[in-house]
Protein backbone atom coordinates (compact mmCIF):
# COMPACT_ATOMS: atom_id res chain seq x y z
CA UNK A 1 0.00 0.00 0.00
CA UNK A 2 2.90 2.53 0.49
CA UNK A 3 4.19 2.06 -2.94
CA UNK A 4 0.38 3.27 -4.05
CA UNK A 5 0.65 5.91 -1.61
CA UNK A 6 3.83 6.61 -3.11
CA UNK A 7 2.59 6.78 -6.42
CA UNK A 8 -0.30 9.28 -5.39
CA UNK A 9 1.98 11.57 -3.84
CA UNK A 10 4.50 11.81 -6.83
CA UNK A 11 1.69 12.12 -9.02
CA UNK A 12 0.44 15.24 -6.99
CA UNK A 13 4.01 16.68 -6.92
CA UNK A 14 3.68 16.55 -10.49
CA UNK A 15 0.56 18.36 -11.32
CA UNK A 16 1.19 21.27 -8.96
CA UNK A 17 5.25 21.76 -9.65
CA UNK A 18 3.93 22.01 -13.90
CA UNK A 19 1.35 24.24 -15.20
CA UNK A 20 -1.16 21.29 -15.98
CA UNK A 21 -3.49 20.98 -12.71
CA UNK A 22 -3.20 25.18 -12.73
CA UNK A 23 -5.02 25.43 -16.28
CA UNK A 24 -7.58 22.52 -15.69
CA UNK A 25 -8.31 24.10 -12.52
CA UNK A 26 -8.88 26.92 -13.89
CA UNK A 27 -10.54 25.95 -17.31
CA UNK A 28 -12.97 24.01 -14.86
CA UNK A 29 -14.00 26.41 -12.56
CA UNK A 30 -14.26 28.72 -15.71
CA UNK A 31 -17.10 26.53 -17.04
CA UNK A 32 -18.86 26.13 -14.23
CA UNK A 33 -18.90 29.61 -12.61
CA UNK A 34 -20.04 30.93 -15.76
CA UNK A 35 -22.50 28.57 -16.19
CA UNK A 36 -23.91 29.10 -12.32
CA UNK A 37 -23.72 33.09 -13.02
CA UNK A 38 -25.98 32.90 -16.15
CA UNK A 39 -28.45 30.11 -14.10
CA UNK A 40 -28.85 32.70 -11.32
CA UNK A 41 -29.32 35.78 -13.32
CA UNK A 42 -31.59 34.04 -15.77
CA UNK A 43 -33.67 32.62 -12.51
CA UNK A 44 -33.84 36.22 -11.03
CA UNK A 45 -34.68 37.53 -13.92
CA UNK A 46 -37.53 35.26 -15.72
CA UNK A 47 -37.72 32.14 -13.87
CA UNK A 48 -39.24 32.80 -10.04
CA UNK A 49 -41.99 35.24 -11.74
CA UNK A 50 -42.45 32.37 -14.93
CA UNK A 51 -42.86 29.83 -11.79
CA UNK A 52 -44.95 31.74 -9.44
CA UNK A 53 -47.47 32.39 -12.17
CA UNK A 54 -47.62 28.78 -13.15
CA UNK A 55 -47.57 27.54 -9.61
CA UNK A 56 -44.29 25.92 -9.19
CA UNK A 57 -42.23 25.50 -6.20
CA UNK A 58 -39.07 27.18 -5.99
CA UNK A 59 -37.56 24.28 -4.12
CA UNK A 60 -37.92 22.28 -7.19
CA UNK A 61 -36.08 24.66 -9.38
CA UNK A 62 -33.38 24.68 -6.84
CA UNK A 63 -32.90 21.05 -6.55
CA UNK A 64 -33.12 20.25 -10.44
CA UNK A 65 -31.24 22.83 -11.82
CA UNK A 66 -28.58 23.72 -9.06
CA UNK A 67 -28.73 26.56 -11.64
CA UNK A 68 -26.50 25.06 -13.80
CA UNK A 69 -24.14 23.70 -11.62
CA UNK A 70 -24.68 20.16 -12.54
CA UNK A 71 -25.31 20.91 -16.27
CA UNK A 72 -21.99 22.97 -16.89
CA UNK A 73 -20.10 21.16 -14.47
CA UNK A 74 -20.59 18.00 -16.88
CA UNK A 75 -19.24 20.04 -19.77
CA UNK A 76 -16.40 21.30 -17.38
CA UNK A 77 -15.64 17.34 -16.39
CA UNK A 78 -15.66 16.84 -20.62
CA UNK A 79 -13.11 19.51 -21.49
CA UNK A 80 -10.73 19.19 -18.30
CA UNK A 81 -10.46 15.73 -16.97
CA UNK A 82 -9.38 13.94 -20.14
CA UNK A 83 -6.85 16.54 -20.49
CA UNK A 84 -5.69 16.08 -17.00
CA UNK A 85 -5.63 12.22 -17.24
CA UNK A 86 -3.54 11.93 -20.48
CA UNK A 87 -0.32 12.43 -19.36
CA UNK A 88 -0.62 9.34 -16.64
CA UNK A 89 1.34 6.83 -18.47
CA UNK A 90 1.84 8.37 -21.96
CA UNK A 91 4.37 10.61 -20.40
CA UNK A 92 6.10 7.98 -18.28
CA UNK A 93 6.30 6.19 -21.83
CA UNK A 94 7.80 9.14 -23.37
CA UNK A 95 10.42 9.84 -20.39
CA UNK A 96 11.48 6.48 -20.22
CA UNK A 97 10.24 6.46 -16.57
CA UNK A 98 8.22 3.69 -17.07
CA UNK A 99 11.87 1.75 -17.04
CA UNK A 100 12.39 2.57 -13.61
CA UNK A 101 8.75 1.95 -12.81
CA UNK A 102 8.74 -1.42 -15.02
CA UNK A 103 11.92 -2.61 -13.12
CA UNK A 104 10.68 -1.54 -9.07
CA UNK A 105 9.20 -3.84 -7.12
CA UNK A 106 5.86 -2.77 -7.76
CA UNK A 107 2.84 -4.47 -9.40
CA UNK A 108 0.83 -2.47 -12.23
CA UNK A 109 -1.74 -2.78 -10.19
CA UNK A 110 -0.22 -0.85 -7.67
CA UNK A 111 0.73 1.73 -10.14
CA UNK A 112 -2.45 1.86 -11.91
CA UNK A 113 -4.42 2.63 -8.55
CA UNK A 114 -1.61 5.18 -7.52
CA UNK A 115 -2.05 7.01 -10.96
CA UNK A 116 -5.67 6.75 -10.55
CA UNK A 117 -6.02 7.97 -7.16
CA UNK A 118 -3.60 10.75 -7.53
CA UNK A 119 -5.67 12.30 -10.16
CA UNK A 120 -8.67 11.26 -8.56
CA UNK A 121 -7.10 13.51 -5.58
CA UNK A 122 -7.00 16.77 -8.20
CA UNK A 123 -10.27 16.14 -9.35
CA UNK A 124 -11.71 16.20 -5.50
CA UNK A 125 -9.54 19.24 -4.81
CA UNK A 126 -11.32 20.69 -8.05
CA UNK A 127 -14.95 19.83 -6.81
CA UNK A 128 -14.18 21.26 -3.16
CA UNK A 129 -12.95 24.57 -5.02
CA UNK A 130 -16.68 24.88 -6.70
CA UNK A 131 -18.25 24.73 -2.98
CA UNK A 132 -18.39 28.40 -2.95
CA UNK A 133 -21.06 28.12 -5.49
CA UNK A 134 -24.00 26.36 -3.86
CA UNK A 135 -22.45 28.09 -0.54
CA UNK A 136 -23.93 31.01 -1.91
CA UNK A 137 -27.23 29.24 -2.41
CA UNK A 138 -27.58 28.52 0.95
CA UNK A 139 -26.57 32.18 1.65
CA UNK A 140 -29.93 33.64 -0.52
CA UNK A 141 -32.03 30.70 -0.21
CA UNK A 142 -32.45 27.38 1.36
CA UNK A 143 -31.88 24.42 -0.52
CA UNK A 144 -32.10 20.73 0.43
CA UNK A 145 -28.88 19.75 1.80
CA UNK A 146 -28.78 16.24 1.13
CA UNK A 147 -30.04 16.72 -2.34
CA UNK A 148 -27.22 18.94 -3.06
CA UNK A 149 -24.56 16.64 -1.31
CA UNK A 150 -26.36 13.64 -3.94
CA UNK A 151 -25.42 16.05 -6.86
CA UNK A 152 -22.06 16.50 -5.79
CA UNK A 153 -21.55 12.94 -5.73
CA UNK A 154 -22.75 11.85 -8.99
CA UNK A 155 -20.53 14.59 -10.47
CA UNK A 156 -17.80 12.90 -8.68
CA UNK A 157 -18.29 9.55 -9.57
CA UNK A 158 -19.03 11.03 -13.22
CA UNK A 159 -15.48 12.65 -13.14
CA UNK A 160 -14.08 9.29 -11.63
CA UNK A 161 -15.50 7.34 -15.18
CA UNK A 162 -13.74 9.96 -17.16
CA UNK A 163 -10.97 9.97 -15.63
CA UNK A 164 -10.52 5.79 -15.39
CA UNK A 165 -10.90 6.26 -19.40
CA UNK A 166 -8.87 8.82 -19.78
CA UNK A 167 -5.98 6.64 -17.49
CA UNK A 168 -6.93 3.54 -19.88
CA UNK A 169 -6.54 5.55 -22.93
CA UNK A 170 -3.41 7.07 -21.79
CA UNK A 171 -1.66 2.91 -21.40
CA UNK A 172 -2.26 2.88 -24.91
CA UNK A 173 0.30 4.90 -26.23
CA UNK A 174 3.49 7.19 -25.62
CA UNK A 175 1.65 10.08 -27.96
CA UNK A 176 -0.59 12.19 -24.82
CA UNK A 177 -2.54 13.75 -28.59
CA UNK A 178 -3.77 10.04 -29.29
CA UNK A 179 -4.78 9.24 -25.47
CA UNK A 180 -6.59 12.12 -25.40
CA UNK A 181 -8.47 11.75 -28.77
CA UNK A 182 -8.81 8.21 -27.59
CA UNK A 183 -10.53 9.32 -24.47
CA UNK A 184 -12.98 11.23 -26.10
CA UNK A 185 -13.75 8.65 -28.56
CA UNK A 186 -14.55 6.32 -25.79
CA UNK A 187 -16.66 8.35 -23.34
CA UNK A 188 -18.79 10.33 -26.26
CA UNK A 189 -20.69 6.72 -26.91
CA UNK A 190 -21.08 6.58 -23.31
CA UNK A 191 -22.53 10.52 -23.02
CA UNK A 192 -25.00 10.14 -26.18
CA UNK A 193 -26.29 7.11 -25.48
CA UNK A 194 -28.86 9.05 -23.25
CA UNK A 195 -30.07 11.07 -26.21
CA UNK A 196 -32.07 7.66 -26.97
CA UNK A 197 -33.22 6.97 -23.78
CA UNK A 198 -36.58 9.46 -24.72
CA UNK A 199 -36.83 8.10 -28.02
CA UNK A 200 -36.22 4.67 -27.43
CA UNK A 201 -39.69 1.72 -26.68
CA UNK A 202 -39.16 0.00 -23.62
CA UNK A 203 -37.60 -2.19 -22.57
CA UNK A 204 -34.44 -0.65 -24.95
CA UNK A 205 -35.45 3.11 -23.07
CA UNK A 206 -34.65 1.56 -19.85
CA UNK A 207 -31.60 -0.72 -20.85
CA UNK A 208 -30.31 3.06 -22.39
CA UNK A 209 -30.84 4.75 -19.08
CA UNK A 210 -28.96 2.11 -17.11
CA UNK A 211 -25.81 2.23 -19.73
CA UNK A 212 -25.23 6.31 -19.87
CA UNK A 213 -23.42 7.86 -17.40
CA UNK A 214 -25.18 10.93 -18.03
CA UNK A 215 -28.60 10.09 -17.43
CA UNK A 216 -27.13 8.21 -13.82
CA UNK A 217 -26.06 12.08 -13.48
CA UNK A 218 -29.51 13.60 -14.14
CA UNK A 219 -30.87 11.53 -11.51
CA UNK A 220 -28.03 12.33 -9.35
CA UNK A 221 -29.15 16.04 -9.81
CA UNK A 222 -32.44 15.44 -8.71
CA UNK A 223 -30.95 13.97 -5.65
CA UNK A 224 -32.21 10.74 -6.44
CA UNK A 225 -29.85 8.09 -5.31
CA UNK A 226 -30.03 4.84 -6.83
CA UNK A 227 -27.70 2.18 -6.39
CA UNK A 228 -28.16 1.28 -10.25
CA UNK A 229 -26.78 4.36 -10.88
CA UNK A 230 -23.73 3.87 -8.45
CA UNK A 231 -23.18 0.08 -9.66
CA UNK A 232 -23.01 1.54 -13.27
CA UNK A 233 -20.36 4.49 -12.71
CA UNK A 234 -18.50 1.98 -10.09
CA UNK A 235 -18.22 -0.92 -12.64
CA UNK A 236 -17.10 1.34 -15.40
CA UNK A 237 -14.03 2.28 -13.13
CA UNK A 238 -13.07 -0.73 -12.12
CA UNK A 239 -13.61 -2.12 -16.05
CA UNK A 240 -11.01 0.74 -17.30
CA UNK A 241 -8.78 0.06 -14.07
CA UNK A 242 -8.58 -3.45 -14.71
CA UNK A 243 -7.80 -2.95 -18.51
CA UNK A 244 -5.48 -0.60 -18.14
CA UNK A 245 -3.28 -3.32 -15.76
CA UNK A 246 -4.17 -6.15 -18.35
CA UNK A 247 -2.43 -3.14 -21.30
CA UNK A 248 0.31 -2.48 -19.15
CA UNK A 249 1.34 -5.92 -18.57
CA UNK A 250 0.51 -7.08 -22.21
CA UNK A 251 2.43 -4.30 -23.55
CA UNK A 252 5.71 -5.60 -22.18
CA UNK A 253 4.77 -8.72 -23.83
CA UNK A 254 5.36 -7.48 -26.93
CA UNK B 1 24.76 -14.34 -8.71
CA UNK B 2 22.98 -14.31 -12.29
CA UNK B 3 22.28 -17.31 -14.54
CA UNK B 4 21.33 -16.41 -18.09
CA UNK B 5 20.05 -19.74 -19.59
CA UNK B 6 19.05 -19.55 -23.47
CA UNK B 7 17.68 -16.13 -23.36
CA UNK B 8 15.46 -15.59 -26.71
CA UNK B 9 13.33 -12.36 -27.78
CA UNK B 10 11.59 -11.92 -30.53
CA UNK B 11 9.93 -9.39 -32.02
CA UNK B 12 7.53 -10.46 -35.24
CA UNK B 13 10.00 -11.99 -37.85
CA UNK B 14 12.90 -10.44 -36.49
CA UNK B 15 15.11 -11.96 -33.88
CA UNK B 16 16.69 -9.42 -31.27
CA UNK B 17 18.19 -11.87 -28.81
CA UNK B 18 19.33 -15.60 -29.73
CA UNK B 19 19.59 -17.93 -27.54
CA UNK B 20 22.06 -16.22 -24.91
CA UNK B 21 23.56 -17.52 -22.21
CA UNK B 22 25.97 -16.53 -19.53
CA UNK B 23 26.44 -16.63 -16.07
CA UNK B 24 27.75 -13.63 -13.31
CA UNK B 25 29.54 -14.49 -10.53
CA UNK B 26 28.75 -12.73 -6.87
CA UNK B 27 31.05 -9.27 -6.63
CA UNK B 28 32.05 -9.78 -10.61
CA UNK B 29 31.99 -6.90 -12.71
CA UNK B 30 31.15 -7.93 -16.36
CA UNK B 31 31.21 -6.17 -19.40
CA UNK B 32 28.62 -6.96 -21.78
CA UNK B 33 29.78 -5.96 -25.13
CA UNK B 34 28.96 -5.66 -28.39
CA UNK B 35 28.18 -2.77 -31.61
CA UNK B 36 24.83 -1.00 -31.71
CA UNK B 37 21.65 -3.01 -32.40
CA UNK B 38 23.53 -6.01 -31.25
CA UNK B 39 20.82 -6.87 -28.51
CA UNK B 40 22.25 -5.68 -25.66
CA UNK B 41 19.76 -3.21 -24.20
CA UNK B 42 16.90 -5.88 -24.85
CA UNK B 43 19.21 -8.82 -23.22
CA UNK B 44 19.42 -6.49 -19.99
CA UNK B 45 15.61 -5.24 -20.02
CA UNK B 46 14.97 -9.46 -20.05
CA UNK B 47 17.10 -9.73 -17.09
CA UNK B 48 15.69 -6.84 -15.14
CA UNK B 49 12.17 -7.67 -15.86
CA UNK B 50 10.96 -4.88 -17.91
CA UNK B 51 10.51 -7.24 -21.21
CA UNK B 52 9.99 -10.61 -20.78
CA UNK B 53 12.09 -12.92 -22.54
CA UNK B 54 10.39 -15.15 -25.38
CA UNK B 55 11.62 -18.25 -24.13
CA UNK B 56 14.90 -18.99 -21.86
CA UNK B 57 14.87 -17.55 -18.44
CA UNK B 58 17.51 -16.06 -16.42
CA UNK B 59 17.88 -16.32 -12.57
CA UNK B 60 19.10 -12.88 -10.92
CA UNK B 61 20.14 -14.37 -6.80
CA UNK B 62 18.19 -17.23 -7.13
CA UNK B 63 15.25 -15.73 -8.25
CA UNK B 64 13.46 -16.58 -11.41
CA UNK B 65 12.66 -13.46 -13.53
CA UNK B 66 9.30 -15.19 -15.08
CA UNK B 67 8.20 -17.22 -11.79
CA UNK B 68 9.32 -14.03 -9.27
CA UNK B 69 9.42 -11.16 -10.87
CA UNK B 70 8.72 -8.87 -7.78
CA UNK B 71 12.16 -10.64 -5.92
CA UNK B 72 14.22 -10.16 -8.95
CA UNK B 73 13.24 -6.53 -9.22
CA UNK B 74 14.21 -5.94 -5.56
CA UNK B 75 17.30 -7.29 -5.79
CA UNK B 76 18.50 -5.15 -8.72
CA UNK B 77 19.54 -1.89 -9.50
CA UNK B 78 18.89 -0.50 -13.01
CA UNK B 79 20.32 2.12 -15.51
CA UNK B 80 18.53 2.31 -18.12
CA UNK B 81 20.37 4.08 -21.47
CA UNK B 82 18.82 7.40 -20.74
CA UNK B 83 18.47 8.01 -16.93
CA UNK B 84 14.70 7.66 -15.88
CA UNK B 85 14.52 11.19 -14.47
CA UNK B 86 11.57 13.05 -13.95
CA UNK B 87 12.54 16.69 -14.99
CA UNK B 88 9.94 18.65 -13.12
CA UNK B 89 11.59 17.04 -10.01
CA UNK B 90 13.83 18.06 -7.32
CA UNK B 91 17.31 15.80 -7.18
CA UNK B 92 16.97 14.88 -3.71
CA UNK B 93 12.83 13.98 -3.32
CA UNK B 94 13.68 12.11 -7.00
CA UNK B 95 15.71 9.69 -4.90
CA UNK B 96 13.45 9.72 -2.04
CA UNK B 97 10.33 8.23 -4.21
CA UNK B 98 12.59 6.20 -6.20
CA UNK B 99 13.74 4.53 -1.85
CA UNK B 100 9.57 4.26 -1.51
CA UNK B 101 8.80 2.36 -4.91
CA UNK B 102 12.35 0.42 -4.28
CA UNK B 103 10.73 -0.69 -0.69
CA UNK B 104 13.38 0.87 1.20
CA UNK B 105 11.89 0.86 4.91
CA UNK B 106 10.97 4.26 6.22
CA UNK B 107 13.64 4.41 8.71
CA UNK B 108 16.55 3.92 6.20
CA UNK B 109 15.34 6.21 3.76
CA UNK B 110 17.10 8.73 4.56
CA UNK B 111 20.21 7.29 5.14
CA UNK B 112 20.25 5.69 2.13
CA UNK B 113 19.59 9.00 -0.10
CA UNK B 114 22.32 10.82 1.65
CA UNK B 115 24.90 7.58 0.82
CA UNK B 116 23.68 7.26 -2.75
CA UNK B 117 24.30 11.35 -2.98
CA UNK B 118 27.69 10.84 -1.62
CA UNK B 119 28.97 8.12 -3.65
CA UNK B 120 27.58 9.89 -6.85
CA UNK B 121 29.32 13.15 -5.76
CA UNK B 122 25.90 15.11 -6.01
CA UNK B 123 25.57 17.19 -2.55
CA UNK B 124 26.42 19.98 -4.74
CA UNK B 125 23.28 19.59 -6.92
CA UNK B 126 20.84 18.02 -4.24
CA UNK B 127 18.50 21.11 -4.26
CA UNK B 128 18.00 21.30 -7.92
CA UNK B 129 15.68 20.07 -10.51
CA UNK B 130 16.71 16.90 -12.48
CA UNK B 131 15.73 18.65 -16.03
CA UNK B 132 18.13 21.75 -15.29
CA UNK B 133 20.89 19.39 -14.42
CA UNK B 134 23.91 18.99 -17.03
CA UNK B 135 23.89 15.41 -19.12
CA UNK B 136 27.10 14.31 -16.97
CA UNK B 137 24.88 14.83 -13.56
CA UNK B 138 21.62 13.62 -15.27
CA UNK B 139 23.74 10.36 -15.72
CA UNK B 140 24.92 10.25 -12.26
CA UNK B 141 21.63 10.75 -10.89
CA UNK B 142 20.62 7.98 -12.64
CA UNK B 143 23.47 5.81 -11.09
CA UNK B 144 22.42 6.69 -7.82
CA UNK B 145 18.79 5.65 -8.45
CA UNK B 146 20.20 2.48 -9.37
CA UNK B 147 22.97 1.56 -6.49
CA UNK B 148 19.94 3.50 -4.16
CA UNK B 149 18.53 0.47 -2.39
CA UNK B 150 22.13 -1.09 -2.39
CA UNK B 151 20.89 -4.50 -4.66
CA UNK B 152 22.92 -7.38 -4.71
CA UNK B 153 22.81 -6.66 -8.80
CA UNK B 154 23.97 -3.60 -10.68
CA UNK B 155 22.60 -3.45 -14.60
CA UNK B 156 24.19 -0.69 -16.02
CA UNK B 157 22.84 0.34 -19.74
CA UNK B 158 25.80 2.16 -21.40
CA UNK B 159 26.65 4.10 -17.84
CA UNK B 160 29.01 6.63 -19.62
CA UNK B 161 27.78 7.09 -22.91
CA UNK B 162 27.78 11.35 -23.71
CA UNK B 163 29.92 12.24 -20.90
CA UNK B 164 33.07 14.01 -21.27
CA UNK B 165 36.27 12.20 -20.61
CA UNK B 166 36.64 13.42 -17.03
CA UNK B 167 33.11 12.69 -15.85
CA UNK B 168 33.93 8.92 -17.65
CA UNK B 169 36.48 8.56 -15.18
CA UNK B 170 34.71 9.14 -12.12
CA UNK B 171 31.62 7.09 -12.97
CA UNK B 172 34.12 4.60 -13.31
CA UNK B 173 35.83 5.04 -10.56
CA UNK B 174 31.96 4.74 -8.45
CA UNK B 175 31.29 1.47 -10.52
CA UNK B 176 34.59 0.00 -9.44
CA UNK B 177 34.28 0.88 -6.04
CA UNK B 178 30.81 -1.30 -6.15
CA UNK B 179 32.75 -4.34 -6.80
CA UNK B 180 33.01 -6.93 -4.73
CA UNK B 181 30.45 -5.50 -2.40
CA UNK B 182 28.21 -5.68 -5.85
CA UNK B 183 27.45 -7.75 -8.81
CA UNK B 184 27.68 -5.85 -12.11
CA UNK B 185 26.59 -5.82 -15.77
CA UNK B 186 27.84 -3.05 -17.32
CA UNK B 187 26.89 -3.01 -21.02
CA UNK B 188 28.86 -0.65 -23.32
CA UNK B 189 30.37 -0.15 -27.28
CA UNK B 190 33.65 1.91 -25.66
CA UNK B 191 36.31 -1.28 -25.41
CA UNK B 192 38.58 0.74 -23.48
CA UNK B 193 35.79 0.99 -20.92
CA UNK B 194 35.68 -2.53 -20.47
CA UNK B 195 39.07 -3.35 -20.21
CA UNK B 196 39.64 -0.76 -17.54
CA UNK B 197 36.84 -1.61 -15.44
CA UNK B 198 35.66 -5.20 -16.28
CA UNK B 199 37.00 -8.52 -15.43
CA UNK B 200 35.36 -10.40 -17.58
CA UNK B 201 33.61 -10.05 -21.04
CA UNK B 202 30.52 -11.35 -23.04
CA UNK B 203 30.71 -10.13 -26.60
CA UNK B 204 27.32 -9.92 -28.18
CA UNK B 205 26.88 -9.67 -31.50
CA UNK B 206 23.36 -9.85 -34.12
CA UNK B 207 21.54 -11.12 -30.42
CA UNK B 208 24.06 -14.27 -30.25
CA UNK B 209 27.08 -14.16 -27.87
CA UNK B 210 30.39 -14.51 -29.72
CA UNK B 211 32.91 -14.64 -26.84
CA UNK B 212 32.43 -15.10 -23.04
CA UNK B 213 36.39 -15.40 -21.43
CA UNK B 214 38.10 -13.12 -19.16
CA UNK B 215 39.70 -9.88 -21.12
CA UNK B 216 43.74 -11.85 -20.36
CA UNK B 217 42.10 -14.98 -22.11
CA UNK B 218 40.80 -12.99 -25.31
CA UNK B 219 43.52 -10.83 -26.08
CA UNK B 220 46.15 -13.73 -25.84
CA UNK B 221 46.73 -15.40 -28.69
CA UNK B 222 43.31 -15.69 -29.84
CA UNK B 223 41.98 -17.31 -32.96
CA UNK B 224 44.47 -18.42 -35.53
CA UNK B 225 45.78 -14.93 -37.02
CA UNK B 226 48.32 -13.25 -34.50
CA UNK B 227 50.10 -10.08 -35.66
CA UNK B 228 53.96 -9.22 -36.25
CA UNK B 229 55.49 -5.92 -35.35
CA UNK B 230 58.45 -6.30 -38.08
CA UNK B 231 61.46 -3.63 -38.18
CA UNK B 232 63.86 -3.22 -40.58
CA UNK B 233 67.38 -1.39 -40.84
CA UNK B 234 66.88 -1.21 -44.84
CA UNK B 235 63.67 -1.03 -46.98
CA UNK B 236 64.01 -2.85 -49.98
CA UNK B 237 62.05 -2.61 -53.04
CA UNK B 238 59.00 -5.14 -52.44
CA UNK B 239 59.46 -6.41 -49.38
CA UNK B 240 55.81 -6.13 -48.23
CA UNK B 241 55.08 -8.10 -51.05
CA UNK B 242 57.84 -10.46 -50.52
CA UNK B 243 56.32 -11.25 -46.83
CA UNK B 244 52.85 -11.39 -48.30
CA UNK B 245 53.07 -14.20 -50.65
CA UNK B 246 55.28 -16.65 -47.98
CA UNK B 247 53.23 -19.47 -47.03
CA UNK B 248 51.16 -19.10 -43.71
CA UNK B 249 51.23 -15.02 -44.08
CA UNK B 250 47.58 -13.44 -44.21
CA UNK B 251 48.88 -10.28 -45.36
CA UNK B 252 51.91 -7.65 -44.89
CA UNK B 253 51.28 -4.08 -44.45
CA UNK B 254 53.85 -0.34 -43.92
CA UNK B 255 53.23 0.57 -41.20
CA UNK B 256 55.97 3.23 -40.60
CA UNK B 257 59.30 4.11 -41.25
CA UNK B 258 61.31 1.02 -41.79
CA UNK B 259 58.49 -1.35 -40.05
CA UNK B 260 55.54 -3.60 -41.22
CA UNK B 261 53.00 -5.44 -39.79
CA UNK B 262 52.46 -8.71 -41.07
CA UNK B 263 49.56 -11.20 -39.91
CA UNK B 264 50.29 -14.78 -39.91
CA UNK B 265 48.68 -17.95 -38.80
CA UNK B 266 49.44 -19.18 -35.10
CA UNK B 267 52.55 -21.17 -34.77
CA UNK B 268 56.08 -20.42 -34.72
CA UNK B 269 56.29 -21.82 -38.28
CA UNK B 270 54.75 -18.66 -40.34
CA UNK B 271 56.98 -16.50 -38.25
CA UNK B 272 60.60 -18.22 -39.19
CA UNK B 273 59.79 -17.93 -42.32
CA UNK B 274 59.30 -14.43 -42.35
CA UNK B 275 62.43 -13.95 -40.26
CA UNK B 276 64.35 -15.95 -42.68
CA UNK B 277 62.62 -14.22 -45.83
CA UNK B 278 63.64 -10.37 -44.34
CA UNK B 279 67.30 -11.93 -43.48
CA UNK B 280 67.48 -13.28 -47.45
CA UNK B 281 65.95 -9.75 -49.04
CA UNK B 282 69.47 -8.59 -47.32
CA UNK B 283 66.67 -6.04 -45.45
CA UNK B 284 68.54 -6.38 -41.95
CA UNK B 285 65.98 -7.55 -39.26
CA UNK B 286 66.10 -5.32 -35.95
CA UNK B 287 62.96 -6.70 -34.50
CA UNK B 288 60.67 -9.21 -34.59
CA UNK B 289 57.72 -9.22 -32.21
CA UNK B 290 54.46 -10.72 -31.51
CA UNK B 291 51.68 -7.75 -31.01
CA UNK B 292 49.58 -8.55 -28.49
CA UNK B 293 45.91 -8.55 -30.02
CA UNK B 294 44.29 -5.25 -28.27
CA UNK B 295 40.67 -6.08 -27.36
CA UNK B 296 39.92 -4.17 -30.16
CA UNK B 297 41.16 -6.39 -32.54
CA UNK B 298 39.75 -8.90 -30.86
CA UNK B 299 36.33 -7.62 -31.04
CA UNK B 300 36.02 -6.43 -34.54
CA UNK B 301 37.30 -10.24 -35.41
CA UNK B 302 34.63 -11.50 -33.32
CA UNK B 303 32.46 -9.16 -34.93
CA UNK B 304 33.02 -9.33 -38.85
CA UNK B 305 33.96 -13.22 -38.45
CA UNK B 306 30.01 -13.29 -37.15
CA UNK B 307 28.80 -11.01 -40.03
CA UNK B 308 31.05 -12.86 -42.57
CA UNK B 309 29.57 -16.14 -41.16
CA UNK B 310 26.02 -15.14 -41.37
CA UNK B 311 26.03 -13.60 -44.91
CA UNK B 312 27.56 -17.31 -46.45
Amino acid sequence: MSAVWAIVRRELQAYFVSPIAYTFITIFLAVVAAGFAAGVIHYAQTAAVMMQELGLSIRTQLVAGKFGLITWGTAAVGVSLPGLAMRLFSEERRNGTAELLFTSPITSTQLVLGKYFGAMTVYALILALTLPLPGFLFWKAQPEAAALACAYLGLFLYGGVMLAIGLFSSCLTENQFIALVVTYALAVPLILIEMLVPVARPPFDAIFASLSIGWALKQYSLGLFDSSYLALDVALIAACLFLSVRVIDSSRWR
Amino acid sequence: MISVDRLTKVYGSRVAVWQVSFEVARGEILGFLGPNGAGKTTTMRMITGFIPPSSGTARVAGHDVLSEPLAVKAEIGYLCETPPLYREMVVRSYLRFVAEIKRVPRAKRAAAVDRAIALCGLSEVAHRVTGHLSKGYRQRVGLAQAILHQPKVLVLDEPTVGLDPRQIIEIRQVIRGLAGEQTVVLSTHILPEVQMTCSRVVIINEGQVVAEDSIENLTAGLGRVQSLHVRVARETDGLAGALAALPGVTDAVRSGEGTFRVRVDAGDSARERVAAEVVRLGAGLIELSRERASLEEVFLKLVTDDAAGAAA
